[in-house]
């Protein structure tokens, strides 16, 4: 199962890693355990063993020689005295010489059983074995013939085989001893030998786990350290909060499955804001709609409350009239029949019969009475054209939809303000040729008035106040200008808003321009304003002949 | 029966019959008729020669003979008693200067030894067995060397 290291967890990553240094270590320890053990084998060998041996072989010699030289003492000894204690010093030797040899063969079993023993020891033993046997029998020989007295035999014996004999002896032995240092300098040079191999290897191992142990921490670096880094770096992204961010997932351990999980979240969090945005979007034109319908609803508020503040005003304008109709009928008929009444009674006047002081008096007095007469009539015919206008502009009996006549409405609305209407202001009418049009007359008068009314207050006397009318293709259009002070920049821009005034506590009719844009709107028309502060204003109304429904054309209620 | 089977009957006969003239070349130890045993280990009779027994079971001393220019049964016998000639010899010395006995008395040729054990009472020697009589009481054979 091939499997890449960057996708092993993390903590057999380590694992592997520190198993593999400890197994240096360990195979390391063991070898040098291993090595440190032969080298004392070495050391044991040359000081149990070989050195040992080389002690019991020079002691074998320096006994043989001194054995000898005794013997020769004996030779020339004169008395038996000096024979026994020369006798004596003999045994000592063959005593010690014994114990060497007896040594020499445990040294030499132990040697066998550790297998270090060479076959030329053995042969070399051999040859002195043989050289100390042919002494020792010469030895009884050289005793039984001084013990026979046979002294010059004696000397013979010793001249002829003990003396080469002894000098065999430690030729064997010197051989041996050579042979033996031989050996343990093999034994020596075997310990340095294995003393170089367990610096040389030592050095390799201890090298091969610095390497390996660098190579093995920038591994892990690389696989946890980078990427964990990496992760940071897309964190303190997202916390500054571009959510695009994203970590590059090439491993699957616990980072990169920690990566995994990471653009996982941070995808959420992407999708989850984006339809925030979305959702606060829609609130926002939700919002904005709301605004306009509440907008709508106070305009519409305003006009009905406009709408019943006429009506009331209507109503009460309409009862007026009636109640001053009844007695101004009364009155113009009361004075219709004063009228004949002082006529008849000029007649009577001129039949002659009364004083002409009298006559002269009573014309007088009649004078009087037609002047009054004539000056009731007069007033009696204003009043009830002044009714006549008020109903006219009330238009109360008649506010529904039907053909109007332009001229007329603003006549009318003229008279209602006649009495505002300073006498230095002077009214210049360029009436044009206008076909009647279908409208809503109680609405267009508010209109006039409202436009009229403004241009009377913006005028400080003298001044002069032009209404135009002309009539263009499928509509009429009417230009009221004014000499008066007109309206700044910043007031013109909101001219229309509804209750555009400077006391917001109450419904205020303001210009009443707002009004007005709501009517000329309803009748499909457009209202327009061009001023010049100082200069005056001009409004423009345009009107369609045939009103065509719009959307803001709903039933009045 | 036809002839080369004969012969090679004749051969095996030959080598069944050769250990008993390899006998003739043991190395026998060999004592005086009148030592009170008829058979000795070979520990015991390194125990004589080493001198660390000296005497019989009756009390009477052991003398004990050596041969001198025979190497081939003296290495028998001292290699037999797991001593080498000049060890023993070594081991002789020793003795003979802590005065506490001689060396064995020593003689040329297996017949000269079986003829000294023959005329020498409590003696103890080694020869040959081609060279023992009826003379000498045969105590141990030593076997055939291993190959």
């Amino acid at each position: 199962m091939a499997r890449r290291f960057s996708d092993i967890g993390l903590g057999t990553k380590q694992a592997v890693g520190f198993g593999f240094i400890l197994l240096i270590t360990i195979a390391l320890g063991f070898f040098l355990i291993t090595q440190v053990n032969a080298l004392r084998k070495s050391v044991i060998d040359v000081t149990d063993l070989y050195l040992p041996r080389i002690i019991a072989l020079n002691t074998i010699s320096q006994d043989a020689v001194t054995l000898h030289l005794l013997q020769l003492e004996y030779l020339r000894a004169e008395d038996d005295g000096q024979r026994r204690s020369i006798t004596l010093g003999m045994s000592v030797l063959v005593d010690g010489i014994s114990a060497a040899l007896d040594q020499y063969d445990s040294l030499r079993t132990t040697a066998e059983q550790r297998a270090i023993f060479i076959e030329s020891d053995r042969e070399y033993f051999g040859r002195f074995e043989e050289r100390w046997d042919d002494y020792l029998s010469a030895s009884f020989a050289f005793f039984g013939l001084v013990q026979a007295d046979s002294t010059d035999a004696a000397q013979q014996v010793m001249g002829s085989e003990m003396t080469p004999a002894i000098q065999g002896v430690t030729e064997a032995i010197e051989t041996l001893v050579q042979n033996t240092i031989r050996e343990s300098d093999v034994a020596a040079d075997e310990a340095t030998a294995t003393w170089e191999k367990t610096r040389t290897v030592t050095r390799i191992a201890v090298f091969a786990a610095v390497v390996l142990a660098t190579l093995m921490a920038i591994l892990l670096v690389r696989l946890t350290l980078v990427p964990v880094r990496r992760l940071r770096a897309a964190a303190q992204q997202i916390e500054t909060g571009d959510l695009s961010a994203s970590v590059a997932v090439n491993q699957r351990d616990e980072i990169g499955q920690l990566a995994i999980s990471f653009n996982r979240m941070s995808d959420s969090l992407r999708r989850a804001r984006d339809k925030e945005a979305e959702q606060a979007k829609a609130l926002r034109a939700q919002y904005d709609e709301l605004q306009a319908t509440l907008s709508e609803l106070r305009s519409t508020q305003e006009q009905l409350l406009l709408k019943e503040k006429m009506a009331s005003l209507g109503d009460m304008v309409a009862g007026l009239a009636h109640e001053i109709n009844n007695p101004i009928g009364s009155i113009i008929a009361a004075n219709d029949t004063a009228t004949r009444a002082t006529s008849r009674v000029r007649e009577l006047l001129d039949d002659n019969s009364l004083a002409d002081e009298t006559r002269s008096k009573l014309t007088r007095v009649l004078s009087v009475l037609a002047d009054t007469q004539g000056i009731t009539t007069t007033a009696g015919e204003r009043i009830a054209k002044l009714i006549q206008s008020l109903k006219n502009f009330s238009r109360l009996d008649e506010a529904e939809y039907q053909v109007v006549d332009i001229h007329a409405g603003i006549e009318s609305t003229l008279t209602l303000l006649a009495n505002r209407i300073d006498s230095q202001i002077l009214i210049e009418r360029e009436f044009g040729d206008l076909p009647r049009i279908g409208a809503y007359p109680s609405l267009l008068n508010q209109v006039f008035l409202n436009v009229l009314k403004n241009a009377v207050t913006a005028i400080t006397p003298p001044g002069s106040i032009r209404i135009r009318t002309t009539s263009v293709a499928e509509a009429v259009e009417i230009e009221i200008s004014d000499t008066g002070i007109g309206i700044p920049p910043e007031r013109l821009e909101r001219i229309f808003d509804v209750g555009f005034t400077r006391s917001a506590s109450r419904i205020k009719m303001g210009s009443g321009l707002s009004t007005a844009y709501a009517i000329m709107e309803r009748h499909g028309g457009e209202i327009r304003l061009q001023s010049h502060p100082g200069a005056g204003t001009t409004v423009y109304l345009r009107l369609p002949v045939e009103l065509r429904p719009t959307h803001s054309d709903r039933p009045a209620k | 029966m036809p002839t080369p089977w004969r012969i090679i009957l004749g051969l095996l006969a030959v080598l069944a019959c050769s250990p008993a003239s390899a006998a003739e070349s043991d190395v026998c130890i060999i004592a005086h008729l009148d030592v009170p045993i008829d058979e000795l280990s070979r520990g015991s009779i390194l125990d004589f020669y080493t001198g660390d027994i000296r005497q019989w079971s009756d009390g009477s001393p052991v003398v004990l003979f050596d041969q001198e220019d025979n190497d081939t049964v003296r290495d028998r016998f001292f290699s037999f008693l797991g001593k080498s000639s000049s060890r023993m010899r070594t081991l002789w010395m020793k003795r003979m200067l802590a005065g506490e006995g001689e060396p064995p008395a020593t003689y040329g040729g297996d017949s000269a030894m079986v003829a000294a054990v023959a005329s020498t009472p409590s003696a103890i020697g080694f020869a040959q067995r081609s060279a023992v009589t009826d003379d000498v009481k045969v105590l141990l054979v030593i076997p055939e060397r291993e190959p």
